[in-house]
């Protein structure tokens, strides 16, 4: 039998290197959490309420419509944690989906009534569609209330107000 | 060993004034081929396995705090009007306001109830409180933040009523612009 150049003792061994097997394994699962991340990243950044003793829960599986309601469109992570309210309280993004709108470019009627068509659209696709409102911490209640007005003129009885979720 | 340092002497000798370097070289070739292979541990794969491993925790890591909804009714006035047929019940109204000096502050008021919660905690303490005595849980809690709240401290009251197991919470138009 031949004798292994680098084991002079023996006979080469048959042995499985796994090792590349895990290598591909890993560039795997790496590549598809980052698919995920992107798809999660659609929703535009803002810093939900946080709440005292959160009565918060995690929606299921259902259809759903997230409108994100924020100041501005650039969002600084520490200024954010480190004191949510001091921004500025006007709205000024609307978003739905891969649809938005910029206050300062369209009135907040006209932005509603797009927002309107929109709901109703999906309400007439889905019955049981729900709507999550996700508005920024920051945000006068003034400029949320029109948007909760479209969604109850849309016939959508019901909304989830979206905040933080208790801290186990 | 000391007949190996005997060799090597000799080695050392034999090549003396012709290249040292030469010496050192024959004599690890010779004594690769004496001793039996060292058994080494390669962690060359173990390694490419951990950075594989950290470069996958910190790309999926996600700094930010999880997200929940409460599930809420819509501004009254503007939503499906209620049944006729319903008998009429005491509606709670929770006042939010924002307070003039300070932009984010805010004062809780709870109508006809004479103390003033100073935070959210106290809020669903006394509607806690009021459920059974007062009120009943299917009673409506209608939170009325003025125009000026932050939506923080709308969804926090919100929240207290939920907190305080209240089963029909729905935000209020608000009070005053």
């Amino acid at each position: 039998m031949a004798k292994s150049k680098v084991h002079k003792r023996g006979p080469a061994k048959a042995a499985m290197n796994i090792t590349p097997l895990i290598d591909v394994t890993f560039q795997l699962i790496m590549f598809f959490m980052l698919v995920n991340n992107i798809a999660a990243d659609e929703a535009i950044r803002l810093k939900v309420p946080a709440l005292e003793d959160p009565k918060t829960r995690e929606l299921g599986d259902v259809n759903r419509i997230i409108i994100s309601v924020t100041s501005s469109d650039d969002y600084d992570d520490k200024a954010r944690e480190a004191n949510p309210l001091a921004f500025d309280p006007r709205a000024r993004i609307i978003s739905v989906g891969f649809r938005s709108w910029d206050l300062n470019q369209i009135t907040m009627d006209d932005a509603m009534k797009e927002l309107a068509e929109i709901l109703e659209q999906e309400k007439a696709r889905d019955p049981d569609v729900q709507v999550l409102l996700r508005g920024d911490a920051a945000l006068h209640y003034q400029e949320i209330e029109p948007i909760m007005a479209t969604i109850t003129g849309a016939k959508i009885g019901t909304v989830n107000l979206v905040a933080e979720l208790p801290q186990d | 060993m000391s007949s190996m340092s005997a060799s090597r002497g000799g080695d050392v000798g034999d090549f003396v004034g012709r290249n040292i370097e030469l010496v050192e070289h024959d004599d690890s070739r010779r004594k690769r081929e004496l001793e039996p292979p060292e058994m080494v541990l390669n962690l060359t794969p173990m390694i490419d396995v951990i950075f594989q491993l950290l470069i996958y925790f910190v790309v999926t890591a996600s700094f930010a705090v999880g997200e929940g909804v409460i599930v809420a009714k819509m501004p009254e006035g503007s939503g499906v009007e209620p049944s006729p047929l319903d008998p009429p019940k005491t509606r709670l109204i929770v006042q939010v306001n924002s307070v003039g000096a300070d932009p984010t502050g805010y004062m809780i008021t709870v109508q006809g109830r004479p103390e003033r919660p100073t935070n959210f905690r106290e809020l669903a303490e006394v509607l806690r409180q009021m459920r059974g005595v007062a009120a009943k849980e299917d009673d409506p809690v209608v939170i009325q933040p003025d125009g000026q709240v932050r939506w923080q401290h709308a969804v926090n009251a919100f929240n207290a009523a939920i907190a305080a197991r209240y089963t029909d919470v729905r935000f209020g138009q608000s009070a005053s612009d």
